[in-house]
């Protein structure tokens, strides 16, 4: 019995990370209704960012995550004035089928050079991850500090994030934004800044993500695969449009992992989550606290 | 294209020389040039024809090779032998995922296809099987694709893609084919020919799948050491989308163009810097992609079949054809072929009953009766937002009513699906034409006419009646806007229909545009169809309509000849409000 | 205040507005009236933006719109009432008219008055709009857009999909907002209900203004049945 509440705390702490990783996609592609490929691959680039910062200097991670915040929200600012904005969005509410297909190979192209790149400038020899803490004895169980942090920043970032998007005019422009571009141009909001400003945001967090991560996971170019499908899991999983059902969808997927290593071995846990995406897909595409969504 | 005919004999002499002639390095970059375009050709099926953009199509690359390596590892089996294992497995993979997977739709649909093969990769690695060797063998290595020459490996390179141009020829050409086209460019008007979507799509899925695990098992034999990230990591599902892309989506030359552009490059990138650069291969085509997406979506060839012909269109201005050319005029001989007029014109054809729908809480429609008979003409008219088109695309089957019924000569279609509505004899025109854009003004009608008997003699009929025929062979792109509500409806007469439902088909026709549609549409009843028309042409629908039934807020407020519907103060009020009638 | 000049707007080959000429003075009740097709919600797409004339011009205030965005018009004071409503569904009422203010500052006063004009609306300030009725949110979207204090407001259709008796409390309203001092320009196909309460009007057949006149005139003119029903 000790043995489950293991697993099941393990996964819990697992999927306070997942959790924090998606709270940017959440305002992406949750909120926004832009798939992006690359977010997982934002955070690989902070990874290696954030690891040289912390070799060449003693600033610890959390101060890192936060210098990372602006410098990645430029990011994607930039990304999107170049790249993403450049694709003609329907004009008439949510964007078409098409457009979803051209925004996944944009950014999946996009994905492709920021992992080729990183190979090429850092080599594919794993690095950093260590630095593990002392972990947490509680009751008998055993928690991960570093873990533990990062979903409490998860928490963090999304209750901040939920406030901003909920209470401040802001927010509401992008909500209304992604609601009815049209109507919402009536309501003199430019459509395409809100896009612009949602990237970026989502970018940042990225960033404050990949940080944190740094200080615990290792680093090599193509780390994003480790997680990108559950990131989107974590999304589609809390539901469209609410990004606290993101963090809530982090935490379950990582559950369900822990939970996965009764059964499955080591190597196939990363299948536990691929499984449980397809699942939300096949069962309940609207996730926990989405809106209807036409699958 | 007639250039192709000699091209490609061209090209096949010139690879035959490269063979011949060319050094180890060339006969490896020729190899994998055509392995890939192999697998592009298998892409371009479902990608291309079938416009399902799958972007995991690694996943039967991957089975292909390791199901021939591993058959030759553990029980000495010949790929020769190997490969139709691997192509049972990969068509039967396609079978289970694609039958829910081609459920989901847009985004969702291209992330699941993604996950598929990353899927397999953890897989393999549990199984112990992260690098699978290809057994050398001394002897007999011919049979087994082991030769001392490179140069047989490249020649059976040259004759898989042979193979796979041939397939993708017939079924370029065949009904199969076109349905896989029509559901491309419109899912919703192809159900309504009468395709059945869902099987069209499966069926493509597996013939992609068979082909693509062809060009894996070959593969191995390039590869010789077989990894789960060599045949089913991203790297390979983006390669196996964005070659037949580049190239040109949904044709048999754009996957070998791309090919030849794309894996070129890749290997000479490769060979120059990729010691001192690793990863340049996958920099280039994350370019590549990105390039694609923002400048020729659709690909170079279409860009540059574009192109042509803007500019051949440019050359031609001064010789067009006058609009009042003799053969503008329809041709009603064959009219009557086209349609299944029935026998007892006296009962109705099609009966609503009842019909209830409501989207969002909202009563769109609440209790609709009316009937309609063989060779009648019912107008449906009604202020803006009173439920017409909903009325019509439930009559169709492509919106499901929440409750009554639709008869169609005494069978209950309630609960039929869009295609087989179409196949029983209800035809329809939409509001928005939507033509497939590349194809002529033949082809399109053809399309529509897929499963009916003496398909060319009913085209044919069809454009007659339609006064086009002399416009057959012209491209949709130069079509004005009557000639395509023309071709709207003889699409709709290519299927045959027993009940036409027509949608707001005059807007914005200049009188004399209208004026051909209003004979045809009387013709067509003539024939003993019976049409369903909705017009806010008023004038025109006078003239047309034998019965009109007023729809208002859901319900019928009243039905009966034009003329008097018209002057009806209930319709008076319905169109512009209650106090006009007092007024007027 | 508001002058469309000679506009002309095609689509893929169709005329939808010819050479159409319409002008509001400020504090005026405009009504465009006319049948399916004839052009009025094109009219309207010129005017906010949405949809670039091939010649002709709108000018608001003397200033020619012409590179103006959608965006960038509402913010100078013309409010849009879209066609079929476009509440923002996933939104509370509340929530919605907070987008529609457009300003930064305290919007409480601006809400009061807005559920003074729409009491229902005060009621279901925190239901979400998708789940309100076709005539709810029609005050909905009407209040949204007098949130920012409009100095023109473009109604398009309000009583599209509508019962008759929601219909009359809209026009109602609508009426009070022009009797406050916002100019707007009504664009309907209920021409009777539409017609008493305009100060002017216009009548839209296929794309070109083949009537116009002073709100009384027209509301008795048999020519306007006849735009419509045909003859």
């Amino acid at each position: 019995m000790n043995d489950l509440l293991q697993y099941a705390i393990s996964g819990l702490m697992t999927g306070g990370v997942i959790a924090l990783l998606s709270t940017g996609l959440a305002l992406i592609f949750g909120v926004m209704g832009v798939v992006n490929f690359a977010h997982g691959d934002a955070v690989m680039v902070a990874m290696y960012t954030a690891l040289l910062i912390s070799t060449g200097t003693a600033i610890p991670g959390i101060a890192i995550a936060v210098l990372l915040l602006p410098v990645f929200m430029a990011v994607g600012w930039l990304l999107h004035l170049v790249l993403i904005g450049r694709l003609a969005q329907s004009v008439d509410g949510r964007p078409a089928e098409r457009d979803h297909d051209a925004q996944l190979l944009l950014t999946l192209g996009l994905s492709l050079i920021l992992q080729n790149a990183a190979l090429m400038i850092f080599g594919s020899d794993p690095r950093g991850g260590g630095g593990v803490q002392e972990p947490i004895k509680v009751a008998g169980l055993v928690l991960d500090p570093q873990r533990l942090l990062a979903f409490a920043i998860a928490l963090l970032v999304s209750g901040a994030l939920f406030v901003v998007l909920n209470r401040t005019a802001f927010g509401r422009g992008l909500r209304a934004a992604a609601s009815d571009p049209v109507a919402a141009q009536y309501c003199g909001i430019e459509v395409k800044r809100a896009h612009r400003a949602a990237f970026a945001i989502g970018t940042g967090l990225a960033g404050v993500g990949g940080a944190l991560l740094a200080t615990f996971y290792p680093i090599q170019p193509f780390v994003s695969l480790d997680f990108i499908i559950l990131m989107f899991a974590a999304v589609v999983l809390g539901g469209l449009g609410s990004v606290p059902g993101a963090c809530v969808g982090g935490l379950l997927i990582g559950l369900i992992q822990g939970l996965g290593q009764i059964f499955l071995p080591l190597q196939l846990q990363t299948l536990t989550g691929f499984l449980v995406f397809l699942l939300i897909l096949f069962v309940r595409p609207q996730g926990i606290f989405g809106k209807a969504v036409r699958v | 294209m007639r250039t192709s005919r000699l091209l490609a004999p061209a090209i096949i002499i010139i690879v035959l020389a490269l063979i011949y002639t060319g050094g180890a390095s060339v006969q490896s970059v020729l190899t994998l040039t055509m392995v890939y375009a192999t697998i592009g050709l298998g892409w371009n099926i479902i990608g291309g024809y079938a416009g399902q953009t799958s972007f995991g199509h690694a996943l039967f690359v991957g089975i292909g090779a390791y199901t021939v390596v591993l058959l030759q590892r553990e029980w000495d089996v010949s790929p020769l032998v190997g490969v139709w294992a691997g192509i049972t497995l990969a068509v039967l993979a396609a079978l289970l995922i694609g039958w829910p997977t081609f459920r989901l739709s847009g985004v969702y649909f291209s992330l699941a296809t993604l996950a598929y093969p990353l899927m397999a990769m953890p897989l393999l690695t549990w199984l112990g099987l992260q690098e699978v060797l290809v057994p050398y063998r001394n002897t007999g290595g011919g049979f087994y694709l082991q030769f001392a020459d490179p140069r047989w490996l490249t020649l059976c390179a040259l004759a898989l893609l042979l193979v796979a141009v041939g397939i993708s020829l017939r079924i370029q050409k065949s009904d199969f084919g076109e349905s896989l086209i029509a559901i491309r460019e419109d899912a919703v008007a192809a159900a309504a020919a009468g395709i059945h979507v869902q099987r069209r799509k499966l069926q493509a899925y597996c013939v992609s799948a068979a082909m693509t695990a062809a060009a894996g098992a070959l593969y191995a034999s390039v590869l010789y050491v077989v990894t789960p990230d060599s045949v089913f990591g991203l790297l390979v599902s983006v390669q196996a989308l964005i070659i037949p892309i580049v190239g040109g989506r949904g044709t048999v030359w754009g996957p070998i163009i791309g090919s030849v552009l794309l894996i070129t490059l890749a290997e000479q990138l490769n060979a120059e810097l990729g010691s001192r650069l690793p990863g340049i291969n996958g920099l280039m085509f994350g370019a590549a992609l990105i390039l694609l997406v923002l400048l020729a979506r659709e690909g170079l060839l279409w860009r540059a079949i574009d192109i042509v012909a803007r500019f051949r269109r440019r050359r031609e201005t001064g010789g067009r054809p006058p609009a009042e050319a003799p053969s503008h005029r329809p041709d009603l001989t064959e009219l009557a072929a086209l349609t299944r007029g029935a026998a007892n014109a006296e009962r109705p054809i099609l009966t609503v009953e009842n019909l209830r729908k409501s989207f969002n809480g909202v009563k769109v429609l609440d209790g609709v009766d009316f009937e309609v008979r063989p060779g009648e003409i019912l107008g449906v008219i009604g202020p803006n937002g009173a439920g017409k088109t909903t009325l019509l695309n439930i009559v169709n089957g492509f919106v499901d009513a929440d409750g009554g019924h639709i008869r169609f000569t005494d069978q209950d279609v309630s609960a039929t699906p869009p295609h087989e509505r179409a196949n029983l004899g209800i035809g329809r025109t939409f509001q928005t034409p939507r033509p497939l854009p590349r194809c002529s003004v033949e082809r399109n009608v053809q399309i529509s006419a897929l499963h009916r008997p003496e398909r060319s003699a009913t085209v044919r009929g069809a454009l007659r009646a339609t006064g086009l025929w002399a416009r057959a062979g012209a491209a949709v792109g130069d079509l004005d806007i009557g000639e395509l509500r023309r071709l709207e409806l003889a699409r709709a007469l290519a299927g045959r229909p027993a009940v036409l439902l027509v949608d707001e088909i005059l807007a914005g026709l200049s009188s004399d545009q209208a004026d051909d549609i209003v004979t045809l549409l009387r013709a067509i009843a003539d024939q003993g169809v019976a049409v369903i028309l909705i017009e806010h042409t008023m004038g025109a629908m006078l003239r047309l309509a034998d019965r009109l039934v007023v729809l208002e807020a859901g319900t019928v407020i009243t039905s009966g000849p034009p003329q008097a519907v018209v002057a009806d103060r209930r319709v008076v009020a319905a169109y512009l409000g209650s106090k006009w009638s007092s007024h007027a | 205040m508001l002058e469309v000049a000679a506009l002309s707007v095609k689509y893929s080959g169709l005329t939808a507005l010819d050479h159409v000429s319409v002008t509001v003075a400020p504090g005026e009740l405009v009504v465009v009236v006319g049948a399916n097709g004839a052009g009025k919600s094109t009219l309207f797409k010129a005017i906010s933006g949405t949809v670039t004339p091939v010649a002709g011009r709108v000018s608001f205030d003397g200033r020619d719109l012409e590179r103006t965005s959608p965006a960038q018009r509402a913010r100078m004071g013309i409010a849009h009432v879209p066609e079929g409503r476009r509440v923002f569904s996933d939104m509370t009422v509340e929530e919605n008219l907070a987008v529609g203010a457009m300003s930064r500052g305290r919007i409480a006063d601006r809400l009061q008055e807005i559920y003074d004009l729409f009491p229902m609306l005060y009621e279901k300030r925190r239901e979400h709009a998708g789940r309100l009725s076709g005539g709810q949110q029609q005050m909905l979207a009407i209040g949204r857009g007098l949130m920012s204090k409009p100095r023109l407001i473009l109604l398009d259709e309000p009583s599209m999909g509508l019962a008759p008796a929601v219909v009359e409390t809209i026009f109602q309203r609508i009426a009070e907002i022009h009797a406050a001092g916002t100019a707007a320009l009504l664009v309907e196909q209920r021409a009777d209900e539409a017609l008493e309460i305009a100060e002017r009007g216009y009548v839209l057949e296929r794309g070109r203004v083949v009537l116009e006149g002073d709100g009384e005139a027209l509301a008795t003119d048999r020519r306007v049945q006849t735009a419509y029903l045909g003859g």
